[in-house]
């Protein structure tokens, strides 16, 4: 081995090669001199990371790591009424692109261009709410300015309320028009509340955590409107289908502590448990994931009694199956409207509204992860369901759970939502 | 810096929540600044001092006393973790030139705030002054190295030294700028 001293700091640096990593750190376990010399060398690099010029930090963002220590890892959360084996399905595992359909099946022009207005839109804010631009660090002039110049933020719930469900599509399979589930998803999961942070920040009464909020929002759209829609953007599209994984921690930094809304009310989301490690493969997996993870708390966020609600993920709690709860206080009649909602489409009476379209998306997402061939067959799974527990309404949607031979792959990190 | 690490570790394993306060109060701002030196992204750099201590207070027993200070520790993982994100968003965008690369090794001070700038910490305020002291190629060396995580055969190619004097400077350096903060000190 080199010199103690250069191999400790190639060590701290993180460049010492694999065979020479195991060999020092035996060596540390052993040898005085050998910690000492790590010890210095963490000492000594640790000087230069001091020597980086201060930045202003968010003013929420200790509150937010404070939270860390808030957080409820007991598994208080799981449903009991969750399977207890494993679902019948022992093929390749499901890794997202399952609900992509062509722009050109709207066939309705307006509702059309209606997603290629927003994608457009979302693309050319990206800059302006990223974690370089200005806006970030609290100067939201040319923000402002970017948005003052925009056609306004379309009206996407009424516009999704036009859109019917089409209930044959079960029925059909394939052959269903899976483009309405498209274009519900789009309108319906994180854009509503994307359009509320936006006017927010319009009116001049947004700041930091706003700006951050749209970011997260933001990236999780584009990504969205990606996967639904495969001709939409076909160069970043190919980038999403790669093998990357996405890790727990990229859900548990856009939702720490974060307002939400959908309809009427703002709620903050609190975090309960986390299992460490990746939940999907590819982009656009997580975004299918994403987009049922904003669904339910769609629901929540807007039917929670206290205006919160907490978001848990859990594995192993069904054999090779993740698990994300999602928990709020609600008072028994919001309940029961909610557990409605969880009956086979046929139970439901009267229109279908934007609520249960919501739980139809979840549905129609987790049956084809699990190769469901209809929505009573994933209903009776348990693998997504709704349940009482206390005075709080639980919501849960399971995901094929990423086994450790397919644990390869770069991971995912924040990014630009356009990269 | 932290003269408490050990005692406010030791808290954090005891479930003690006001520790991650106190540690955030003082080292929050350093860990931010580093990462934000390395990605100059603030949501990225939100996410890793988030990333880092919310690891330290779920598993604290990752870290020992023995492993050295707290907070050298903690600016280590920082790095690490910082460095491990700008070189995959470099492999993502393709873009691993090493002229760019020396181009944002430059602070972004249009980023800073000019309050915080002020002289809040004169140990902070020793360290710029002692690595601004040293002589150029040796600032440009470390920086490289520390600062965008370039291995010592990547540092040689771009600057087209030997590999050697690479790692003698690095070596040189860090000596250099420990013996300067002890004489301001």
């Amino acid at each position: 081995m080199k010199d103690l001293h250069q191999t400790a700091l190639d060590y701290c640096l993180g460049i010492l090669p694999g065979h020479e990593v195991v060999e020092f750190e035996a060596l540390i376990a052993k040898d005085p001199d050998a910690t000492v010399a790590y010890t210095n060398a963490l000492d000594d690099l640790g000087l230069i990371g001091q020597s980086s010029p201060e930045v202003n930090l968010a003013s929420d963002l200790r509150q937010r790591i404070l939270n860390i220590a808030e957080c409820d890892n007991s598994s208080s959360t799981i449903p009991s009424a969750l399977p207890r084996t494993s679902p019948p399905f022992h093929g390749l595992r499901y890794s997202g692109g399952g609900a992509s359909v062509d722009l050109l099946d709207i066939r309705d022009t307006i509702k059309r261009s209606a997603v290629e207005n927003i994608y457009e839109t979302m693309i050319g804010l990206t800059p302006f709410v990223s974690g370089s631009s200005a806006a970030s660090s609290g100067d939201l002039r040319e923000l402002q300015e970017h948005l003052s110049s925009i056609p306004s933020s379309p009206e996407n719930i009424p516009l999704a309320s036009q859109i019917p469900l089409q209930n044959d599509y079960w029925a059909n399979g394939k052959n269903g028009d899976l483009s309405s589930f498209s274009l519900k998803r789009v309108l319906l999961t994180s854009l509503p509340s994307l359009n509320f942070f936006i006017s927010k920040l319009s009116s001049g009464e947004g700041g930091i955590c706003d700006v951050r909020r749209v970011f997260y929002l933001c990236r999780d759209q584009l990504k969205i409107m990606r996967s639904c829609f495969g001709d939409l953007d076909k160069p970043r599209l190919s980038k999403d289908e790669e093998i990357r994984h996405h890790g727990t921690s990229l859900l548990r930094s856009k939702w720490w502590g974060a307002n939400h809304t959908f309809v009427n009310q703002i709620s903050k989301a609190s975090l309960g448990h986390f299992f460490d490690g990746p939940i999907t493969e590819r982009c656009v997996e997580y975004a299918e994931y994403d987009s049922n993870v904003y669904s339910l708390a769609n629901l929540l966020a807007t039917l929670s009694s206290d205006k919160n609600f907490q978001i848990n993920l859990y594995k192993d709690k069904i054999p090779d199956v993740s698990l994300a709860v999602i928990t709020a206080p609600t008072i028994d009649s919001e309940h029961v409207r909610i557990s409605q909602l969880f009956c086979a489409p046929e139970e439901i009476s009267g229109e279908i509204n934007q609520f249960s379209a919501l739980v139809q998306l979840v549905l129609e997402s987790v049956g084809r992860a699990f190769r469901f061939s209809n929505v009573a067959d994933v209903l009776d799974s348990g693998l997504v369901g709704c349940e009482r527990v206390d005075q709080s309404t639980s919501l849960w949607f399971s995901w094929p759970v990423i086994l450790p031979l397919n644990q390869e792959g770069a991971l995912a990190e924040t990014s630009n939502p356009d990269s | 810096m932290l003269e408490n690490g050990e005692q406010i570790w030791t808290r954090i394993v005891h479930g003690e929540s006001a520790a991650l306060g106190e540690l955030y109060d003082v080292l929050g701002g350093i860990l931010y600044s580093l990462s934000f030196r390395i990605l100059n992204d603030r949501w990225e750099s939100e996410e890793v001092v988030q990333d880092v201590l919310s690891s330290l207070w779920r598993k604290p027993d990752a870290y020992s006393p023995k492993k050295g200070k707290l907070h050298s520790w903690l600016l280590t993982l920082v790095r690490n973790r910082s460095i491990d994100r700008y070189r995959s968003r470099s492999r993502r965008k393709d873009i691993v030139e090493i002229d760019e690369v020396i181009l944002h090794t430059k602070p972004d001070l249009g980023a800073t705030n000019a309050g915080d700038e002020a002289e809040r910490s004169d140990e902070r305020t020793a360290l710029k002054k002692a690595f601004k002291s040293l002589p150029d190629d040796q600032q440009t060396i470390l920086e490289l190295s520390y600062f965008k995580g370039l291995s010592h055969s990547e540092i040689a190619d771009a600057t087209g030294l030997s590999l050697g004097t690479v790692k003698s400077r690095i070596r040189l350096g860090v000596e250099k700028l420990r013996r300067i903060l002890s004489d301001l000190r």
